[in-house]
C-alpha cells in the first residue's frame, strides 16, 4: 500500500507560541484521513504546510514523492485543493472559471463539472460573487471533480452549507473517490459529516495528536461510561485511564480507552460509588468531544 | 497555461484598461481642441512665443493621467487576487508560483505598454499636425517621465497589494510614493531629457518586486 | 534566487531614492540664509561698495578700504550709479570727474546684466523669431519662426508649414556668407519690450560667428571676423540703450568679450578666473566703469574696467557657507553622499551623485552596521546569507540601513 502524503515530525511555531511538535502522520492511497481539532488546533496550519503555503519550523512533508516545501507543477496537477469558505475567483461565472482551469489540466472532464453545474438554479452570466454559499461549493466541488486529482486536500469544506448541500458534497465525494480509488485530506467542524466520509481519522488538540487511527479502531477502542453518584465530593482525575470525565448533577460521564472492568476497578480502589454504571454508545461527535472536552 | 493566465488577467482589466484609455485620448484629444482654439482665436505666432519664449506648458492636463492608469490597472488586477487570500488558488495551480506571478505583470505590462503606446503617438502626431517636430518633440520628451512613472507605480501596486503584512505595506507604500515623485520634479519642458534612462533603469528595479511579496507569502507570512 | 534578486533589486532602488529624499528633507527643514553681498564700484572715490543685508539690522554699506557708512553716506559717495536718488531729491552734481552729466546720459550708459549657471545648461526648443529689426512703430512678433540645420528654414505658425520661398533665399546669403550649415549656437533677445531688435547672433559648424537680421524686411547677414583660437560656448545678448555692444561673449575656455557694436570687435575683459559652472556673472554699466562681479556660493570677486577695457581695481571676499556651519556639519555627519536632481547649475534634471568632502559620516556608518549585527544575531539569522545587506550598510549608511530593514530578509 503506497502513501500519497507523508509527514514527518512537523513542528510549528507562530511566533513563539507552539501549534504542535514532531507530528507525523500518513495518507496511504485510496483512504479518506479527517483532521478534527477546535479552532486554533492546527488544521488550517497542517493543510498549509501541505500545499506548500507554510514552512514549518522543522520537519517534512511529502506529497506524491515530492516535499511539499517545493511542488513541481506535475504533482500540483494530482492536488485539488478547495480553500475554507470556497475561495475563488468570484469576479468570474461558471463558465469562465471552467474555461480558466480547463487549461491547467490536460485530462480535465468537462462534463463532470456541467454535471453539477446542471443542478444548480443560476442565470447563465452570473458571477460567482452573487452565488449562495452552497452554489459556491457546488462550482467548487465541480471544479475539483473535472481536475480529477490524485489527491484531495479539503479545508473545511461543509462550512456554511445547510444540510442538504452538506449531505449531497459528501455522498458525492465518497462514491466518486471509492470508485476511482482516490485519496482524500479533510478538515471539518461538523464532525457528523465527517462521520459519514472519513476511513480514517485524527484528533488534534492544543500542541498535541490526541488519537490517529482508522476510525472504526477509534470508535470501538475509545469508549463512553455514564454511572450515578450520590458523594458530593469525587476523587476522580484524568490519568492514563480516565481520559476525560464531566459530571452533571448526579450523573458522570466518563471517557476511557480501558474495559468496563477496568473502569469500575479503578472507580473502586478510589473509594466512588457507582450506581447504574454502563456503557454508552456514542457518535463521533460524541466521542470527540470527550476526547477534547467541552471547553 | 499562457492562454488561461491571459484570459483571467483579461477579465480582471478589461474594463477600467478600456475605460482609462478612453480618458486618455480624451485628455489628449481636448488638450489639442485647446491648442487648435488657441490657433483660431489669436495670433497663430503669438501661440508659438508663448510655447517657445515664455516656455508654457500646454499639456499639463495629462501629467497624472498615466500614473492614476498604472495605479488603477494595477488595483483591478490585483486586488481580486489578494481578497479571501485567493492568491492562494493562484500558488496552487500547476505552474511554477514565479513564472505565473511574472506572466500576470506581464500581461499587466503588456497592456499598459500598449494603451500608453497609442496614447504617446496619438499626442505626438496631433503634436506633429500643429507644430514642428522641436516642440512637438520636446513635449514627447517632457511626457515621457510620467509615463514611466505610471508602469511603476503599476508594479509597484501589485507589490504592495500583494505583500501579506501591513506593517510593511505601510513602508512600502511611503517608499513608492518618494520612488515616484523623482517623476514629477521637472520646472521646465524637456528637463528630463538626460536621465530618461536612468528613470527606465529605476523602473526596471522595481519590475520584479512582486516576487518578493509572493515569495514572503510562500514562506508563510500570513 | 529571483525572489532575492527581487529583494536586492529593491534595496539598490530604495537606496538611490532614499540618497535623494532624505537629503532634501534635511535641507528643507534645517535650511540657513545665507546673504549675499552687493558690489559695485564708485566712480568718484574710486573705491567698491559693499552693501551687506544683516539679520535684524539694516543694511550695511562699506568701502573696499574698509570704511562704514550710513545710507545717506553711501547714496552721496555714488552719484554716478544711484542718480535716480539725487535727480530725486536735487542733489546731482552737474559733473563727475571733469565730464558735464545729466540724467539722461547716466541712464543711457547704465545698464545690469546677470548670468546664472544655470544658462549653461538647459533645455532649447531650437526655433527662433527674426523680428523687423528698425520697425516704423513697435516691435512685432513675426509670423514665422526659423530652425537652422542643413539650411535655414522658415516655419509659418498659422499652417505649419515651411516657407519655401523665403527659407531658399536666406539660406543661399547665408552661403554665399561663407556659413557652413548647421548652427552650433544661436543667440538674440527674442521680446517685444524693447525699442529695436538686433537680430541673432550665429555659430556654424566650424565655429565661425555670423549675425542676421531682418532690417525693412530684407535680410541683412554678416561675417563677424573672430581669432581662429576663440571658440564660443555661449553669448548673452542685450538691448541696452547705449548700444555699446551686442553681446557677451563667453569662450571654451571661459574668457569674457564684449562685441563692440561700431565695428564688431571683440573686447576681451581682463577676467582670467571665471567659472561659470559655479559663479554667477554679473557686468554693470556706468558711464565710467564697467565692474565685473564673480559670485559663487561663499564667496565674491568684483573688477572695474575702465572704457580702455584696463583693470583699475578688484575685490574680493568670503564668507562661510552653509557646509561650515553646524547644519552642514551634520549634514556630513549623516549622509556619505546624496543626489541632487535639480542642481543649481542646470536646469535640466539630473541624478548628480554628491560625495561628501569630508569622512565623518563613518562613525554613523560604523554604528548602523554594527546595529545591523545585532539585529541579524537578534533574529537567529546567519551571517553568510546578510552579506549583501552588510555591505550596503557599510557602503552606504542610513540609507542602505533603512532600505535592508524595508525590505526583511527573514529566514524561514
Amino acid at each position: 500500500m503506497v502513501n500519497i502524503v507523508e509527514c514527518k515530525n512537523l513542528t510549528h511555531y507562530y511566533g513563539k507560541k507552539l501549534v504542535y511538535e514532531n507530528l507525523s502522520f500518513n495518507i496511504k492511497k485510496g483512504s479518506i484521513l479527517g483532521l478534527l481539532g477546535k479552532n486554533g488546533a492546527g488544521k488550517t496550519t497542517t493543510i498549509n504546510i501541505l500545499n506548500g503555503f507554510l514552512t514549518p519550523r522543522s520537519g517534512n512533508c511529502f506529497i506524491l514523492g515530492e516535499n511539499s516545501r517545493n511542488l513541481s507543477p506535475a504533482v500540483k496537477a494530482k492536488i485539488g485543493f478547495l480553500i475554507e469558505g470556497h475561495v475563488q475567483y468570484a469576479f468570474m461565472d461558471i463558465y469562465q472559471i471552467e474555461k480558466f482551469y480547463s487549461g491547467f489540466f490536460p485530462g480535465w472532464k468537462r462534463d463532470a463539472y456541467f454535471d453539477l453545474m446542471s443542478k444548480l438554479k443560476i442565470t447563465p452570466r452570473q458571477k460567482i460573487a452573487s452565488m449562495s454559499c452552497g452554489q459556491r461549493s457546488q462550482i467548487a466541488l465541480g471544479l475539483l471533480l473535472a481536475q480529477d486529482p490524485e489527491l484531495f486536500v479539503l479545508d473545511d469544506f461543509t462550512l456554511g452549507l445547510d444540510p442538504g448541500y452538506r449531505r449531497l458534497f459528501i455522498d458525492y465525494l465518497k462514491e466518486y473517490a471509492k470508485a476511482e480509488n482516490k485519496t482524500i485530506f479533510t478538515t471539518s467542524h461538523i464532525i457528523q459529516d465527517m462521520e459519514r466520509l472519513i476511513d480514517d481519522v485524527m484528533i488534534m488538540d492544543y500542541n498535541r495528536v490526541l488519537a490517529y487511527s482508522s476510525l472504526t479502531e477509534f470508535m470501538t477502542s475509545f469508549k463512553q461510561y455514564n454511572f450515578e453518584v450520590e458523594q458530593t465530593h469525587l476523587p476522580l482525575e484524568k490519568d492514563s485511564t480516565i481520559i476525560n470525565y464531566e459530571r452533571v448533577k448526579n450523573t458522570v460521564e466518563l471517557y476511557s480507552y480501558a474495559s468496563s472492568d477496568q473502569v469500575r476497578f479503578w472507580l473502586n480502589t478510589r473509594g466512588i460509588q457507582s450506581k447504574n454504571f454502563r456503557k454508552v454508545e456514542m457518535s463521533l461527535e460524541d466521542a470527540f468531544i470527550g476526547l477534547t472536552g467541552k471547553y | 497555461m499562457w492562454k488561461s493566465i491571459v484570459y483571467k488577467e483579461w477579465i480582471k482589466i478589461r474594463r477600467i484598461t478600456i475605460i482609462l484609455f478612453i480618458l486618455g485620448i480624451l485628455v489628449i484629444m481636448g488638450i489639442y481642441s485647446g491648442v487648435r482654439h488657441d490657433l483660431v482665436l489669436t495670433n497663430a505666432e503669438l501661440v508659438w512665443v508663448k510655447i517657445l519664449i515664455m516656455k508654457d506648458v500646454y499639456f499639463t492636463l495629462l501629467k497624472f493621467i498615466p500614473l492614476i492608469i498604472g495605479l488603477l490597472v494595477g488595483f483591478a488586477q490585483f486586488v481580486p487576487e489578494t481578497i479571501d487570500k485567493r492568491i492562494k488558488l493562484t500558488l496552487h495551480l500547476p505552474v511554477n508560483e514565479e513564472t505565473v506571478v511574472l506572466k500576470m505583470i506581464g500581461f499587466g505590462l503588456f497592456s499598459l505598454s500598449l494603451v500608453y503606446g497609442i496614447l504617446l503617438l496619438s499626442f505626438y502626431s496631433l503634436g506633429s499636425y500643429y507644430f514642428p517636430y522641436e516642440i512637438a518633440g520636446t513635449s514627447l520628451l517632457t511626457i515621457v517621465p510620467w509615463f514611466m512613472a505610471g508602469l511603476a507605480a503599476y508594479f509597484l501596486v501589485a507589490f504592495i497589494i500583494m505583500e501579506p503584512i501591513w506593517k510593511y505595506r505601510i513602508f512600502y507604500i511611503i517608499f513608492g510614493t518618494a520612488f515616484i515623485s523623482l517623476f514629477f520634479k521637472g520646472g521646465t519642458v524637456g528637463d528630463y531629457t538626460p536621465v530618461l534612462f536612468t528613470l527606465l533603469l529605476l523602473v526596471m528595479l522595481s519590475s520584479i518586486s512582486t516576487l518578493f511579496s509572493i515569495y514572503r507569502f510562500r514562506k508563510g507570512e500570513l | 534566487m529571483i525572489p532575492k534578486l527581487s529583494r536586492y533589486f529593491l534595496i539598490i532602488l530604495a537606496t538611490v531614492v532614499l540618497s535623494q529624499v532624505l537629503p532634501a528633507i534635511y535641507d528643507n527643514l534645517f535650511d540657513v540664509r545665507i546673504n549675499t553681498p552687493y558690489v559695485s564700484f564708485g566712480a568718484e572715490k574710486k573705491v567698491f561698495f559693499i552693501y551687506n543685508h544683516r539679520e535684524g539690522k539694516g543694511p550695511a554699506f562699506m568701502d573696499s578700504k574698509g570704511e562704514n557708512y550710513t545710507r545717506d553716506q553711501y547714496l552721496n559717495a555714488t552719484p554716478s550709479e544711484n542718480y535716480f536718488y539725487h535727480i530725486k531729491n536735487g542733489t546731482m552734481p552737474d559733473s563727475i570727474n571733469g565730464i558735464r552729466v545729466d540724467a539722461r546720459l547716466l541712464q543711457r550708459e547704465s545698464f545690469n546684466q546677470m548670468t546664472f549657471p544655470f544658462e549653461f545648461s538647459q533645455p532649447e526648443y531650437k526655433l527662433y523669431p527674426l523680428l523687423e529689426s528698425a520697425p516704423e512703430a513697435e516691435l512685432v512678433w513675426p509670423k514665422d519662426f526659423f530652425r537652422i540645420d542643413d539650411g535655414i528654414q522658415f516655419i509659418d505658425a498659422r499652417s505649419n508649414h515651411i516657407d519655401e520661398a523665403k527659407s531658399v533665399t536666406y539660406t543661399g546669403i547665408m552661403k554665399k556668407a561663407g556659413f557652413v550649415f548647421p548652427a552650433t549656437l544661436v543667440a538674440g533677445m527674442p521680446t517685444v519690450m524693447k525699442q529695436w531688435d538686433d537680430g541673432w547672433f550665429i555659430t556654424d559648424k566650424e565655429g565661425s560667428l555670423f549675425h542676421l537680421k531682418m532690417v525693412k524686411g530684407e535680410p541683412y547677414f554678416v561675417k563677424i571676423a573672430k581669432p581662429e583660437n576663440l571658440k564660443i560656448k555661449k553669448m548673452v545678448c542685450n538691448s541696452y540703450s547705449s548700444r555699446e555692444f551686442y553681446t557677451t561673449v563667453i569662450s571654451d575656455d571661459n574668457r569674457i568679450y564684449l562685441l563692440r557694436s561700431s565695428d564688431y570687435k571683440l573686447m576681451e575683459l581682463p577676467i582670467d578666473d571665471y567659472n561659470p559652472n559655479t559663479q554667477s556673472l554679473q557686468i554693470m554699466g556706468t558711464l565710467f566703469y564697467k565692474t565685473v562681479v564673480l559670485i559663487s556660493e561663499g564667496s565674491i570677486k568684483a573688477y572695474a574696467i575702465d572704457r580702455k577695457y584696463n583693470k583699475v581695481a578688484e575685490y574680493a571676499r568670503t564668507w562661510p557657507v552653509k557646509a561650515d556651519m553646524p547644519v552642514g556639519k551634520i549634514f556630513t555627519y549623516l549622509f556619505p553622499f546624496s543626489i541632487e536632481m535639480q542642481p543649481a547649475n542646470s536646469h535640466f534634471v539630473h541624478f548628480q551623485v554628491n560625495t561628501s568632502h569630508s569622512w565623518r559620516w563613518i562613525y554613523l556608518n560604523l554604528l548602523l552596521l554594527a546595529l545591523s549585527f545585532v539585529i541579524i544575531k537578534r533574529q537567529d539569522r546567519k551571517l553568510s546569507s546578510n552579506i549583501f545587506d552588510l555591505c550596503i550598510v557599510a557602503l552606504t549608511g542610513i540609507f542602505g540601513f533603512i532600505a535592508v530593514n524595508i525590505f526583511a530578509n527573514k529566514e524561514y
